[in-house]
């Protein structure tokens, strides 16, 4: 082999694999269903904010541009009232034609821009991390040929497809290089992993408190798993390893075979447990909804062999899968006329513009145009308003303080076995937790008879810094069983308390 | 003479066509490798710059559309709820709800209206003239934005208290005043948050601290006009810029 071939070859090995990677062609399963996906769930958004989009994000409302925060003034222009609720109206309209694939290119493109734009008005309701990733995958979805399987536009096609091959011939779906599936899938790893840098930047996370106080907040739905599991800090803290490790390795083990797998399972665990536990909706159904463009043609070949194994053995399935292409058969236009689509949408989206603008008004959200005049502002009562206009008050202690526990195991740092009931002679551990922001703090432990007489008294300072601090207390033998508590007190006055009960020590007794 | 003219013309074209188009094909095609070889590297980089401007905080806050780019998604959440209220006071000193405006209010995230989820008050003053310009009122003397601010842990639910405290719950909340505005929409004055004021609070509860500050505060004017507000940007695009929305902006 001489020196040319040598450097070729060279060359060759490292163009095949990015050409392969980027360049090989399948059919866009995954982008279908991505494309289908994306946009219905945005459209739901929509769907919520339209009767309110006058106020959120024209001039004759109280919208929050985003560009603003990054002192950008006027950085887009804000529009009259009635052409941002009807450019919205359009905005659910475009995503609809998306995630149905009629004149699926331009629609994307359309979406693309009006919700970019919709998002950069208001940045309280509307700007949120979730908005941002679906409009990566919007915008890559536009430069896909995302539309041509299982869409409007490709029912459509199909019969002149169908019609200009040979009988003999079976129709193959068209194929298309995945670059851009590829794009998705790159977003998706980046993603995470600048999600574990953010968790590697934030104090407390790795302990389980951030996750901890958000579960406690009220900012999102509701999430009952969530706050009971705020009685467990040791699980917050191991899924907050969990979770840190996996989107950070998310990156190096996706493109494996088995990595996609476990990647992916515990992506869509994690996000399903977000839904439960901190009460996130769009954003669990956002990130599951990409992760179909880890979809392989191998993949739906394989789903389809399953199902035609089960059709098989299952006729009614069969009967109701063909009854239902023979449906769909029918419904499709018999003669090829190629500008019926483009005529219907354009016909379609002034019927929704001018229906928006047209219930907008007859909506008449402010009541501009009631019979009895404008609204009236709501009195506030003046209770309220002397409590919030009284001169500052200082944070009480016990605001300071968020819990405290006894038991006698820890693990990380944190106490894993609560207990009421002790034997004498037991090392009780009392685990006192505080909220930050506090200062350095002096904090008193006692361990008190059921009668109030002190028992074992110590104390600690819990920097500012530090939201823990564990106190030991030997129940020593000459210690009485019975009702004991335990009194954690700041600045002479108690702010938490924990009842204990100590049991007599039994001794091995010979039979 | 004319005849062969038109013999080498149409030789011309003919090879011409022949040359030509098979090339110009060829030229797209490049054209097009070219455009999705630029289209992956410019994604892919703004991408990862993204991640670098993340993970060294380097001109996070330089471009809103750094937004886009920066997966800051967690950043970080309080030990106390915080709520806000917009009121506006009338002539004849009662006082008037301007967000929710009496149309009432959109709820983006869960249970709560859309102004408790602006904590950085950018919306505050457009909301509350919104709600003036809109409604039937008396003329207004001031109108007040006051943050409304609790524990937490007096959001668990009662069973979950019980379990994990004897003590009833003694919910508290503080209130804090944020910003006065005049009728006109002018802010007049404009205060750093509850919990911000908190860890003022808690570090200057410190002797030696505040005995060194006194110390190196000037007696006289150090510069004509100290006071006065400096000319130029108000934020450093190096400074990260979050969003308190819910999903962890």
């Amino acid at each position: 082999m001489d020196a040319k071939e040598v450097s070729s070859a060279q060359v060759h090995s490292v163009r095949n694999p990015f050409q392969r990677f980027f360049f090989a062609k399948e059919i866009p399963y995954g982008l279908a269903i991505v494309r289908m996906l994306i946009p219905l769930v945005l459209f739901g958004t929509v769907c919520t904010r339209w009767s309110f989009s006058r106020e959120l994000f024209s001039a004759d409302g109280a919208p929050a541009p985003l560009a603003d925060i990054f002192g950008f003034y006027d950085f887009l222009p804000l529009l009259p009232g009635t052409a941002a609720v009807a450019l919205f109206a359009a905005l659910g309209f475009f995503l609809v034609c998306s995630s149905l694939g009629w004149m699926t290119r331009f629609s994307l493109i359309a979406s693309v821009i009006l919700y970019v734009y919709f998002c950069f008005m208001d940045s309280i309701s509307m700007t949120t991390k979730y908005s941002a990733i679906a409009t990566h995958v919007l915008f890559l979805l536009s430069l896909s040929n995302c539309g041509a399987i299982w869409s409007v536009d490709s029912w459509l096609k199909g019969r002149q497809a169908r019609r200009s091959i040979p009988q003999y011939t079976k129709y193959e779906k068209p194929r298309f290089e995945i670059w851009p599936q590829r794009l998705i899938q790159i977003l998706i790893a980046v993603i995470y992993f600048g999600a574990g840098i953010t968790k590697l930047h934030t104090p407390g996370y790795l302990e389980g408190d951030q996750i901890s106080y958000w579960a406690m907040s009220r900012y999102n739905n509701p999430h009952p798993l969530g706050d009971f599991l705020t009685m467990y800090p040791i699980i917050l803290s191991v899924m907050a390893y969990v979770a840190i490790v996996w989107e950070i390795a998310f990156v190096f083990i996706v493109w494996q075979k088995w990595g996609r797998i476990i990647g992916l399972a515990m992506g869509t665990a994690f996000h399903i447990g977000t839904f439960f536990s901190l009460g996130l909706y769009i954003f669990p159904m956002i990130s599951i909804s990409m992760y179909f463009c880890f979809l392989t043609e191998k993949d739906v070949q394989w789903i389809s062999a399953l199902y035609s194994r089960f059709s098989r053995e299952g006729h009614w399935l069969k009967q109701y899968s063909a009854a239902l292409s023979s449906a769909v058969e029918r419904l499709r236009p018999q003669k090829d006329v190629g500008w019926i689509s483009p005529v219907s949408w354009t016909s379609a989206i002034v019927a929704v513009l001018f229906l928006s603008v047209y219930v907008e008004y007859q909506q008449d959200l402010y009541g501009l145009r009631r019979a009895e005049g404008r609204m009236t502002l709501h009195e506030v009562e003046p209770e309220l308003v002397q409590k919030m206009l009284a001169p500052e008050q200082v944070m009480r202690q016990k605001d300071k303080f968020l819990s405290v526990d006894v038991g006698t195991q820890m693990v990380s740092g944190r106490l894993t076995n609560r207990k009421t009931e002790f034997m004498v002679g037991d090392l009780i551990l009392v685990q006192c937790c505080l909220n930050p922001p506090h200062e350095d703090i002096w904090i008193d432990c006692h361990f008190c008879e059921e009668n109030g007489r002190i028992v074992h008294r110590s104390g600690n300072i819990v920097s500012r810094e530090h939201l823990r601090n564990t106190f030991q207390i030997y129940a020593s033998e000459v210690l009485e069983p019975g009702k004991y508590y335990v009194s954690i007190k700041s600045k002479g006055k108690e702010v938490l308390r924990r009842s204990v009960t100590l049991l007599p020590k039994l001794s091995a007794v010979a039979n | 003479m004319a005849e062969k003219l038109q013999v080498l013309v149409w030789q011309y074209f003919t090879n011409f066509d022949l040359i030509i188009k098979p090339g110009k094909a060829i030229l797209m095609r490049l054209l097009k490798r070219g455009l999705t070889y630029l289209t992956i590297t410019s994604y892919i980089g703004i991408l990862l710059f993204g991640i670098f401007s993340h993970t060294f905080s380097y001109k996070t806050g330089r471009h809103p559309s750094m937004y886009y780019i920066v997966w800051d998604m967690f950043c970080g959440w309080s030990a106390f709820s915080i709520r806000t209220h917009i009121i506006g006071e009338g002539i004849s000193g009662k006082y008037y709800e301007l967000a929710p405006g009496p149309w009432g209010e959109y709820k983006p995230y869960g249970n709560l209206g859309r102004r408790h989820y602006d904590t950085t008050g950018d919306a505050w003053l457009r909301m509350a003239m919104n709600a003036l310009d809109k409604t039937e009122h008396e003329p207004m003397l001031r109108i007040l934005c006051i943050e409304e601010a609790w524990c937490k842990k007096y959001n668990l639910p009662d069973s979950i208290w019980d379990q994990r405290y004897e003590e009833p719950k003694d919910f508290h909340n503080y209130f804090r005043l944020r910003r006065v505005i005049t009728p006109d929409g002018v802010i007049a004055q404009n205060y750093v948050s509850w919990l911000a004021r908190q860890r003022y609070l808690q570090i200057n509860d410190n002797p030696r601290l505040i005995s060194d500050m006194n110390r190196a505060r000037p007696f006289f004017a150090a510069t004509i006009g100290s006071r006065v507000e400096p000319e130029g940007p108000q934020h450093h695009p190096d400074v990260p810029i979050h969003l308190a929305s819910p999903v962890g902006n």
